[in-house]
């Protein structure tokens, strides 16, 4: 990691989820450096990052551009990127992980998973 | 009748002597017997053959033999002379006029004697009644039409059923899909806004902030329900042809709506401001009047970013193509609706664009009541041509009796 606190790139279309994730993940430490509301522009405020987020934290169904598009899109732009994936429906998660993001969960995951997560990301470096 | 074999070509003597030789033979067979020369001119008949042409026997010998049939057979003896000569024998269903001008459908099976050079001397001609089988036959055939005609509506009908079976599945389908995606996401939300709660309890100096959590919590599980409900009456309203519509008051209902959707958002001032100069607002509708209120009041509110969300609702009277209606206009200050999804924010039906997934059911619910009304919903822009800056959702309801 570039610097000592992780960042965390928030894609989800659900504005409550948004403000607790944003919340819950900035008690925790780390820092929520944008919140995108679909794939569209999650795709376009990735690309306009200066500094890239360490993490992307993914929602899979959302209007405009669904998850595994933007997923593919940011992956394609930049390979090292960490996804993680989420989705209430399994149906998608071997594709994901095909495509290349770190992890899955499966909607509604406890934090402590979601943490794991994060946690196994960081051991990577 | 050995002398009818062609192939023995007996001569005219033999076939004359065996004729008055057996001569019951001739009178008693039960089918028409005619003997012809060889260009088709009767010599003899039997009273078989009489009382099918129905005619007397002098009448009948003489003349030729399609002087007898129905307009549409008077070519058949010629087309038939060269085939008897050919094959040996023919023959054809045609239909006979009888002297009292009944059209008779008949059997008639040619043999010719011939000489010993195989020239035609007479031709022998069996002829039989099937008036029975020609009436069986076309009862058949109608009963055949009849049997098509049946299957083709059965079939129709049959895929009319698996049709409404396959949108019916189609429906679940999309119920379900739509209420585990809104539902987990919901928990998600819960579940979140719970483990935030519990790692800020372990510092007694965050009570407020679990409060506000905890107000979270109860607003999600209230969505939730909300969602279960909404779900539930959607799938009636689909499911239901007939829905039964009164006359009611809507304004202690609106009245209630207006309280409870105050008291929803905490975090929120809500200003409603009203414009009704009537005591009683009665229309057509039924109880899901309360539940288009709400979803009207509810989305004005939620979307939303400012600390003081403002809602005038105006309610005036109007007549379009001969039906009075009252109109509802529901004006707020909210994030407003851009032009492209200004009809889509009804439509969130199981045809719906994927793109319009997780913007809740509660206008599409809105939509159905509405039009189970016969009454008419659309939105616009508060300020015409800039949606920004909030929107105006109309609602036209049929006029209901006092």
């Amino acid at each position: 990691m570039l610097s000592e606190i992780t960042s965390i790139f928030i894609v989800d279309d659900n504005k409550d989820i948004q403000v607790i994730y944003k919340k819950l993940l900035e008690f925790l430490g780390f820092e929520v450096m944008g919140i995108a509301i679909n794939g569209k522009e999650a795709v376009e405020m990735f690309t306009s990052f200066n500094h890239k987020p360490d993490i992307i934290l993914m929602d899979h169904r959302m209007p405009v551009k669904n998850g595994l598009q933007a997923t593919r899109e940011i992956l394609q732009i930049d390979p090292d990127t960490k996804i993680i994936f989420s989705n209430a429906d399994t149906n998608v998660k071997e594709e994901s992980l095909a495509l290349g993001v770190v992890d899955f969960l499966e909607k509604p995951f406890i934090s402590k998973s979601l943490l794991n997560c994060i946690n196994k990301i960081q051991d990577l470096h | 009748m050995k002398n009818l074999n062609p192939k023995l070509k007996i001569s005219e003597q033999n076939y004359e002597s065996i004729l008055k030789k057996y001569p019951q033979v001739f009178e008693n067979a039960p089918d028409g017997i005619l003997i012809t020369d060889s260009k088709g001119f009767i010599l003899d008949c039997n009273i078989t053959e009489q009382e099918l042409i129905g005619y007397d026997y002098k009448e009948i010998v003489g003349k030729h033999i399609t002087t007898f049939h129905s307009d549409k057979y008077k070519e058949l003896f010629k087309k038939k002379l060269r085939e008897i000569k050919i094959v040996g024998y023919v023959e054809a269903e045609l239909e006979i006029v009888q002297k009292n001008g009944k059209i008779i459908p008949i059997w008639r099976k040619g043999t010719p004697v011939q000489d010993e050079n195989g020239n035609v001397l007479n031709i022998v001609a069996f002829s039989r009644d099937i008036s029975n089988i020609k009436e069986a036959e076309q009862k058949l055939t109608k009963l055949n039409i009849e049997l098509e005609q049946k299957v083709e509506e059965r079939t129709k009908e049959l895929k009319k059923s698996e049709e409404k079976y396959r949108e019916a599945f189609n429906r679940a389908e999309f119920y379900k899909d739509l209420f585990t995606h809104d539902m987990n996401n919901n928990l998600q939300a819960i579940l979140s806004a719970v483990d935030l709660a519990c790692l800020l309890l372990k510092n007694e100096n965050n009570s407020s902030k679990v409060d506000d959590l905890l107000d979270k919590v109860k607003m999600f599980v209230e969505d939730g329900a909300r969602l279960i409900s909404d779900i539930k009456k959607l799938s009636k309203l689909e499911k239901e042809d007939q829905i039964s519509i009164q006359s009611i008051e809507v304004l202690a209902i609106l009245k209630n709506v207006i309280e409870f959707s105050q008291n929803q958002y905490q975090d929120k001032e809500v200003n409603v401001e009203t414009e009704i100069s009537y005591e009683k607002v009665i229309v057509q509708a039924n109880e899901l009047m309360k539940d288009v209120l709400e979803n009207i009041m509810l989305n004005a509110i939620k979307h939303n970013k400012n600390l003081v969300v403002e809602i005038m609702i105006r309610i005036s009277k109007i007549e379009k193509d001969g039906i009075n209606y009252y109109k509802f206009n529901f004006i707020d200050n909210g994030m407003g609706i851009s032009d492209d999804r200004k009809e889509k924010i009804f439509q969130r039906g199981f045809m719906e664009d994927k793109s319009l997934r997780g913007m809740g059911l509660g206008l599409s619910l809105v939509k159905k009541i509405i039009d189970s009304y016969n009454g008419q919903i659309w939105v616009e822009d508060k300020v015409q041509g800039d949606h920004s800056k909030g929107s105006n959702f109309i609602i036209f309801i049929p006029e209901g009796v006092e």
